[in-house]
């Protein structure tokens, strides 16, 4: 295609492929900080092409591709092709990573020991982990977590963090103005902006960490805690892992595995600074 | 009552992880995870010398071990749960 | 489920002692009759999640047909069918229809001719992936 750009994030490196320059020129510089991956061969392939003949030019509108794709994909304006590239790296790892189970969850690591987070869109698990990167801990990623098949190991994957609507200013209150990307107005989720790990962060994004707590978190008006059976726990992993049915048993070893190992605890908090007091609490009570 | 044996597949077909509140089984051979709660579990252990049983059979093996209620019910339930288990590869008709 | 422990032993118990002492298994009555879930492929929810998508009513291989209030797909001109949708319908326009809201430029009866449609989607229809993620419980 016309432009490229090559990005390594966590384990995983994407060659995108865009027909045109901007979206990409975007993606450079806020991923500048990145170590460049060494020349090989990318594990994906995403292109941002033109949705119809003649949307290259006029209005401009992208359909966003790659190894895999899902054709009832609904294309992007180009104002957007920030988030179209980002949703496309997203798509490769979600239908094609297979070296390690991937959970829908946010990690921020400790001490050597990673917390997870995982929920629904608008759960609160992007925003929360990335305060808690501005707080301290190390941001191991806000979209998916990547769980060693082998060793139970809670691995980075440290993309650009993906802030909605109001979780922008409470950020942008929290993070210098070079680490925050364009602001991306009227998209299908609200208006978003993007966080740029820290660097310690981004130097450590190959070092995993053991997984210590697992957490659900909820926005609600009550600030609330509860713990979470293994069984609920193992029905709702699943359904917040794209590649579980398709590890195989690998998949059922690792999840079970971690399912019978990490403690887990429901939160309810009214807000970010009420959830963070919630999560240092309990961490502290860890053995 | 049906006089169908049911025998349960190779012990190395499935792998089973105890949770607190359920058990989870792997099944091999279709790849597929089934959450079980009792009396599931229970069945497949009263069936693990890999004899071809009857429901009747399953039944008065759990009697022993188990307080099942009224016979009649209980019997209905474990040809249940046999159907049902051997429509998921679980146990095969023998 | 709860098994409380049943005691004492019963005194014929003439069984060795690795048996574990009798209990009370729950074998249906209040409970659901299956006592397995099995876990379905999330492939769908989480993936299209991911992205935006869209539902054509029908799928474009057959957007020249029209839908009956069942949701089948049927020929054109059909007595008692609907047109087929002129613009894809979103995700979110989906899910709020789903919830008893209505369809976008659609009157009440071709609204809920529609959804059948969806509701009827299968795998390897497009559509289906956009479909499934709307699905899956919170």
């Amino acid at each position: 295609m016309r432009h490229q750009l090559t990005l390594g994030i966590g384990p995983a490196t994407f060659r995108i492929g865009s027909a045109w320059r901007q979206p990409l020129d975007q993606l450079a510089r806020l991923y500048a900080d990145y170590p460049q991956p060494s020349g090989t061969i990318a594990d994906f392939t995403v292109r941002l092409q033109p949705a119809g003949f003649t949307r290259r030019w006029l209005r401009p509108s992208i359909f966003i591709t790659g190894d895999h794709g899902l054709a009832d994909a609904a294309p992007m304006s180009l104002a957007h092709g920030l988030l179209a590239a980002e949703m496309g790296m997203n798509l490769q790892m979600a239908l094609g990573w297979r070296r390690h189970l991937l959970l829908h969850a946010s990690s921020v690591e400790r001490d050597g020991r990673a917390l997870v987070m995982t929920g629904e869109s608008g759960s609160g698990k992007s925003t929360l982990a990335a305060q808690l990167g501005e707080r301290g801990w190390r941001l191991m990623g806000d979209e998916f977590a990547l769980l060693d098949l082998d060793t139970g190991m809670i691995f980075p994957f440290p993309r650009l963090v993906s802030l909605k609507n109001r979780a922008i200013d409470v950020i942008a209150g929290e993070a210098p103005p070079e680490r925050m990307g364009p602001l991306l107005a009227g998209t299908a989720k609200g208006d978003i902006r993007h966080l740029v790990p820290r660097a310690d962060a981004i130097a450590a994004m190959g070092q995993g960490a053991r997984p210590a707590m697992l957490i659900f978190p909820r926005f609600g008006p009550e600030a609330e805690l509860r713990a979470v059976g293994q069984g609920e726990v193992f029905m709702r992993l699943t359904q917040a892992s794209t590649n579980y049915v398709a590890l195989g048993e690998p998949g059922f070893a690792a999840l079970t595995r971690f399912v019978t190992s990490v403690p887990a605890r429901a939160i309810d908090f009214p807000s970010g600074d009420a959830a963070i007091a919630m999560v240092e609490q309990l961490w502290d009570q860890l053995p | 009552m049906t006089t169908q044996r049911y025998r349960r597949e190779d012990a190395d077909a499935t792998v089973a992880c105890a949770l607190e509140d359920m058990a989870l089984l792997y099944h091999r051979p279709s790849g597929q995870t089934h959450m079980v709660i009792s009396p599931v579990p229970e069945l497949l252990d009263q069936m693990g010398d890999g004899a071809a049983l009857t429901p009747q059979e399953l039944h008065d093996r759990m009697a022993q071990l188990y307080d099942l209620g009224p016979r009649e019910e209980a019997l209905a339930q474990v040809e249940a749960h046999l159907a049902e288990l051997a429509a998921l590869g679980l146990v095969r008709r023998a | 489920m709860s098994e409380p422990e049943n005691s004492p032993e019963k005194q014929d118990d003439g069984l060795n002692l690795a048996v574990p002492s009798r209990r009370q298994l729950l074998m249906g009555g209040a409970v659901a009759a299956s006592a397995i879930v099995s876990i379905r492929p999330a492939l769908a929810n989480t993936a299209a999640s991911v992205l935006n998508c869209t539902i054509n009513v029908p799928d474009q291989a057959r957007a020249g047909q029209a839908i009956a209030p069942t949701g089948q797909v049927v020929p054109a001109g059909t007595p008692g069918s609907f047109a087929s949708a002129g613009k894809p319908f979103t995700g979110e326009q989906v899910k709020q229809a789903m919830r008893g809201g209505r369809l976008p430029g659609t009157a009440y009866d071709q609204n809920q001719a529609y959804l059948n449609y969806i509701r009827r989607l299968q795998s390897g229809t497009s559509g289906f992936t956009c479909y499934a993620s709307l699905q899956m419980p919170r």
